[in-house]
């Protein structure tokens, strides 16, 4: 299974490449939405592992330019973000109609979370 | 002339929020080497204490953008129950690496009004603040965190050591030396009392009230809370 990740954080997005590669799972590393657009253009990924704080972008812009493309519009989306499910200001209903499966904050969230999610998200 | 670019409270928050990337960097890390080497033990704990360390910071961060009006914290009805379930989850691997085990007795304290992360973060200050306290003999710990009422008053939820007693006084001498003193619970604690300072400043956000409560034999840190009427009649 190919996840996209999503991650501005060079040192944190390897940590995370190395945990979902642990379970089984091919990992493209984009560092900002205009690589993870690229990134999926390349190879259409099965899920999305998005951090919300972008440089330059806002995370919730980059979902609605992915969400804009038909070929990725069932593809699961999981916000892995230090900003939290309150903070991004996307109530309950508009996740579901963008389609997140979920929204870990990060601080609180380990890895085996994350994981767990994932493998849920591509069951 | 430019101005200063921002007030010390804007630099402290800014540097609040920058914090955060290398505690999470340093908590994610040990754990995937813990996952890799299987060194449990050492691994976990700074894990663990990283993530701590986060917690603090999401409580300092809640209460300071409440304070300034950035954020607010609408009450609604909740029970507290699963709030100590969580507390008592996210401090769990903490509270192992000090041979401390944590138990949650939720009672008939009846449902509340509060901000549910606010709530959750002051209550995470408080034990955490427990935590710090040198137990008075060696041994295993329990910590204790209760929801309950006593006859009319309003619901509390509150953070005890059996093994430990804590008077009014204690705290009014750490409010009177926080900020001053590297010790402002005296010998009871190690730490400057933050978790405290932040917990009480949560608790003002939620229209809670810290103060030392005694129930059972037992005296700690509780929260006074606004009983909700509305969930009760549901």
């Amino acid at each position: 299974m190919r996840v996209l990740l999503v991650e501005p954080a060079d040192n944190l997005g390897k940590v995370i490449v190395q945990a979902l590669e642990r379970v089984g799972m091919t990992i493209d590393h984009a560092r900002s939405a205009q690589q993870a657009i690229s990134l999926a253009d390349a190879n259409k990924p099965d899920a999305v592992v998005l951090e919300l704080a972008l440089p330059g972008h806002n995370g919730v812009e980059f979902l609605h330019e992915f969400r804009s493309h038909a070929d990725w519009n069932e593809v699961p989306i999981i916000f892995y973000s230090q900003i939290s499910a309150e903070e991004c200001g996307l109530n309950a209903e508009q996740r579901q109609s963008l389609g997140i499966t979920a929204h870990l904050y990060k601080p609180t969230s380990s890895l085996k979370v994350l994981q767990t999610t994932v493998q849920d998200a591509l069951a | 002339m430019d101005q200063l670019l921002a007030t010390p409270e804007q630099i402290l928050g800014s540097l609040a929020r920058e914090l955060k990337h290398p505690l999470a960097y340093i908590a994610r890390h040990a754990e995937l080497s813990a996952m890799e080497n299987g060194d449990g033990v050492a691994l976990s704990a700074i894990a663990a204490s990283a993530s701590d360390a986060l917690m603090l910071i999401d409580g300092y961060l809640l209460s300071a953008r409440s304070e300034y009006g950035q954020l607010q914290l609408p009450l609604e009805p909740i029970g507290l129950g699963s709030i100590l379930y969580d507390v008592a989850h996210s401090l769990g691997q903490t509270a192992r690496d000090q041979d401390c085990a944590i138990e949650v007795v939720a009672g008939h304290a009846g449902p509340v009004m509060a901000h549910g992360e606010g709530l959750r973060a002051a209550l995470t200050c408080l034990a955490s603040q427990m935590l710090l306290c040198d137990p008075e003999e060696p041994g295993p710990r329990i910590i204790r965190l209760s929801a309950y009422k006593q006859y009319a008053h309003d619901p509390i939820a509150a953070v005890f050591d059996p093994a430990l007693d804590f008077s009014q006084k204690d705290l009014s001498t750490a409010r009177r030396l926080q900020g001053i003193s590297h010790m402002a619970l005296g010998s009871r604690s190690s730490g400057s009392g933050v978790h405290l300072a932040i917990a009480e400043s949560l608790a003002q956000s939620i229209g809670a009230r810290l103060s030392v409560v005694r129930h059972r034999g037992m005296s700690g840190f509780g929260l006074r809370l606004i009983k909700s009427d509305q969930l009760q009649l549901i």
